[in-house]
């Protein structure tokens, strides 16, 4: 684990909910190991799951390639995001197009599978990884024709669950300079523009774009 | 904490205690009243509250509602709430009052409805409201030179000093907003000492040191004090009734256990979605069969902009500042207006924002994530008019309690297209002149309202002017679901002023 998150984590700045809370998460992430055994899905349809979760939260290379390597592995993602759906443990609340979420999963990764057998004659996880990501931008603009299942709010819930995963791990948190979990014993008093209390870390991270280039 | 038994007939049972239940509780108890509130959720200690947006959604409302319609109204988080104080636990405590004119819409426009009450009605609820739950505001509020606030505005974050800064460029008014949190130590007989905004940002998150005034630190308090009880994890099931209509019991059930409770009169304040959900189940107060109708979500677009400054969008009230320049726009091609506030935000909502808004994946999202100490936001609140295509069916789905799950329909109108589309221009326009790029929108939705209007008329209404069901004699409910239009304001203030409004009416006071 990265050590200026476990310093900060361990340090009397994390009350103590918080920093239970996100040990809890990060022993959870650690321990998921290679192999998941899905509870609402065919193993196939994990192998499937897991392509598209990588190919959703693709990292860039950025000037600092070690930092690119922090952030939960996909195969994490994907199992956290299988049980969740699984378990029935929603958002309280779902599009009315779209099935029960553990069935949802299992029936838009199912059409996944049938478009590419379709168009290519090969499994989804045979496709070279452009082929996936042209497959996946047809879901999710509703260019692939899957009769009664809406494909565009599909890959917008899978997004949104896996994305949620993503970025609510501690480790990602820090890289990308949120230190929100910080949150003792004062709160902020540096909270304007360009401001930071003094035993911050500094984010080095500029403005950028979607091109990761800086603004 | 005091414990009434089943079978003693109390004056009233309260089901919610949120913004709508909670002043009325209290009022009622202070009044030597006996009265039970019931609640779905838990009581919450906030010294538990974990600073971590994943962590704290058992405060949000997770039993699933299906969402429908050409703009599917999300639930949850977004506006949703569970425990011991309701919505008001996660509120984002934005506390504006209603504009005047938002009472009558339809005078004014020839479209949408006119309230049965007028601004006058409330401003002395208003004005009790904004002293007990210690509002904080700016000293002169530039639309309302007689307003004033019992205590300083909290601090500006930095997406509020980027709206200062656009928007003194275009020459549009700001203020600090009026927040219903204590930015400096506040006390209160009813309820005691509240400690000052920390400025940690969590507010969504549960606060934790009681400095906003959520009801489980203000009214529940001062009702507990006041002698009534308060039943955790208790989810209001059915309604017994004697010959002449009058409730007689609720019943309930409780950890899996259906209790019965003795009882004068019921006020149902379960929100727009529980309080329609409950009468169409159990067929109650819907001879005009207006009860789940008029479902109404406000306006809520918000555009995100970067900036070459930090921004840190995490930290400090999440929105702050406040303009209400644009409650009647010049060039406006629309019925009402809307409000405009700055945006900070935590990451997890953030990112499920641009994932849902902008709809970025892959390598040009986790980019652009590595932005978010750089980004700041802008929003609105704007007036959403009644629809016949607008509204809450029971689904033939069940849910964990074996009862059939809301079915929601909500489709913008042409008024909130075009609105929606202005604020947009406005915000974009404001983020321009602060120095914003790489701007994009996001047109969601905020707030449930309506399915059981106020009115005069019994045919066209649920409840009348104070809130009681035109066909019980002693059924009443306060909550967003009365709401005969929208108004652009956000709604906890005015929800609270209501309840104050009818607890003074059903005591003869008023």
């Amino acid at each position: 684990m990265d050590s200026k998150l476990l310093q900060i984590l361990d340090s009397s700045r994390v009350s103590s909910p918080t920093r239970k809370v996100l040990n809890i998460r990060l022993e959870a992430a650690q321990q998921q190991g290679q192999s998941y055994e899905p509870k609402a899905i065919t193993p196939a349809a994990f192998a499937i799951l897991q392509q598209i979760i990588a190919r959703l939260l693709l990292e860039d290379i950025h000037e600092d390639a070690s930092e690119a390597s922090i952030g939960l592995p996909s195969h994490v993602i994907s199992a956290q995001l299988e049980e969740a759906r699984a378990t029935g443990k929603g958002n309280g609340w779902r599009y009315g197009t779209l099935p029960s979420d553990a069935a949802a999963l299992a029936q838009g990764l199912d059409w996944i599978e049938k478009t590419a057998i379709a168009e290519h004659q090969v499994s989804f996880v045979s496709l070279s990884t452009e082929q996936q990501e042209m497959l996946l931008a047809r879901v999710q603009h509703g260019k692939v024709v899957w009769p009664g299942f809406d494909s565009v709010r599909w890959f917008e819930e899978v997004l949104a669950d896996a994305t949620e995963l993503y970025i609510s791990d501690p480790g990602k948190m820090l890289q990308l300079g949120i230190d929100a979990f910080a949150d003792d014993p004062d709160g902020w008093s540096e909270i304007g523009l360009n401001s930071a209390q003094p035993w911050e870390p500094e984010t080095r991270l500029a403005a950028t774009g979607t091109d990761g280039r800086r603004r | 904490m005091q414990r009434f038994q089943h079978g003693e007939e109390v004056d009233a049972v309260i089901i919610g205690t949120g913004a709508g239940g909670a002043p009325i509780l209290a009022r009622l108890a202070q009044a030597g009243l006996s009265v039970i509130a019931l609640e779905a959720g838990e009581f919450q200690n906030p010294a538990d509250f974990a600073s971590d947006e994943v962590a704290q959604s058992y405060l949000y409302w997770l039993d699933e509602r299906i969402t429908d319609g050409a703009n599917p109204v999300a639930f949850g988080k977004n506006n949703s709430g569970t425990g011991v104080g309701g919505s008001t636990l996660h509120w984002g405590a934005y506390a504006p009052r209603a504009d005047a004119r938002d009472f009558a819409l339809h005078s004014e426009f020839g479209r949408g409805v006119d309230w049965p009450i007028r601004y006058r009605d409330l401003l002395p609820y208003y004005l009790e409201a904004e002293a007990f739950l210690g509002i904080s505001g700016p000293e002169d509020y530039p639309w309302d030179p007689s307003r004033r606030y019992p205590l300083p505005p909290v601090a500006l974050n930095a997406p509020a000093q980027l709206m200062q800064r656009g928007c003194a460029e275009l020459g549009i008014r700001t203020a600090p907003a009026p927040i219903a949190a204590v930015s400096s130590d506040y006390e209160r007989a009813e309820y005691g000492l509240r400690h000052a905004c920390t400025n940690r940002g969590f507010c969504h998150q549960g606060c934790r040191n009681g400095a906003k005034a959520s009801m489980d630190v203000t009214f529940l308090v001062a009702a507990i004090r006041a002698g009534a009880e308060i039943r955790s994890r208790c989810f209001a099931l059915d309604f017994e009734r004697d010959a002449q209509d009058r409730i007689t019991a609720v019943i309930y059930n409780q950890d899996g256990r259906e209790v019965r409770q003795k009882c004068k009169n019921v006020f149902l304040c379960g929100g727009a979605i529980e309080t329609p959900r409950f009468l169409l189940r159990t067929g109650l107060a819907n001879a005009s069969g207006q009860v789940g109708r008029n479902f109404m979500a406000h306006t809520a677009t918000q555009i995100w902009g970067t900036f070459p400054d930090e921004t840190r969008p995490y930290k400090g009230f999440p929105a702050s500042l406040i303009t209400e320049d644009t409650l009647r726009p010049g060039d406006a091609d629309f019925a009402g207006g809307y409000l405009v506030q700055s945006y900070g935000i935590m990451p997890v909502t953030w990112a499920d924002s641009v994932v849902r808004g902008r709809k970025l994946w892959g390598a040009a999202l986790t980019n652009y994530l590595r932005c978010f100490n750089h980004v700041a936001g802008l929003g609105v609140n704007g007036d959403c008019l009644p629809s016949d295509r607008n509204y809450l069916e029971l689904s033939d789905e069940l849910d964990s309690r074996g009862l059939p799950k809301p079915l929601i329909h909500f489709t913008a109108e042409e008024n909130e297209a075009k609105m929606s589309a202005h604020a947009e221009k406005t915000m974009r326009a404001i983020w321009a002149a602060a120095g914003g790029t790489d701007v994009w929108s996001f047109g969601r939705t905020a707030h449930c309202i309506g399915t059981c209007r106020m009115g005069d008329d019994p045919e066209q209404s649920v409840v009348d002017q104070w809130g009681k069901a035109h066909d019980l004699p002693n059924l009443w409910i306060n909550d967003h679901s009365v709401f005969p239009s929208a108004m652009a304001a956000n709604p906890a203030l005015t929800i609270v002023a209501l309840s104050l409004r009818l607890s003074d009416h059903f005591l003869g006071r008023n």
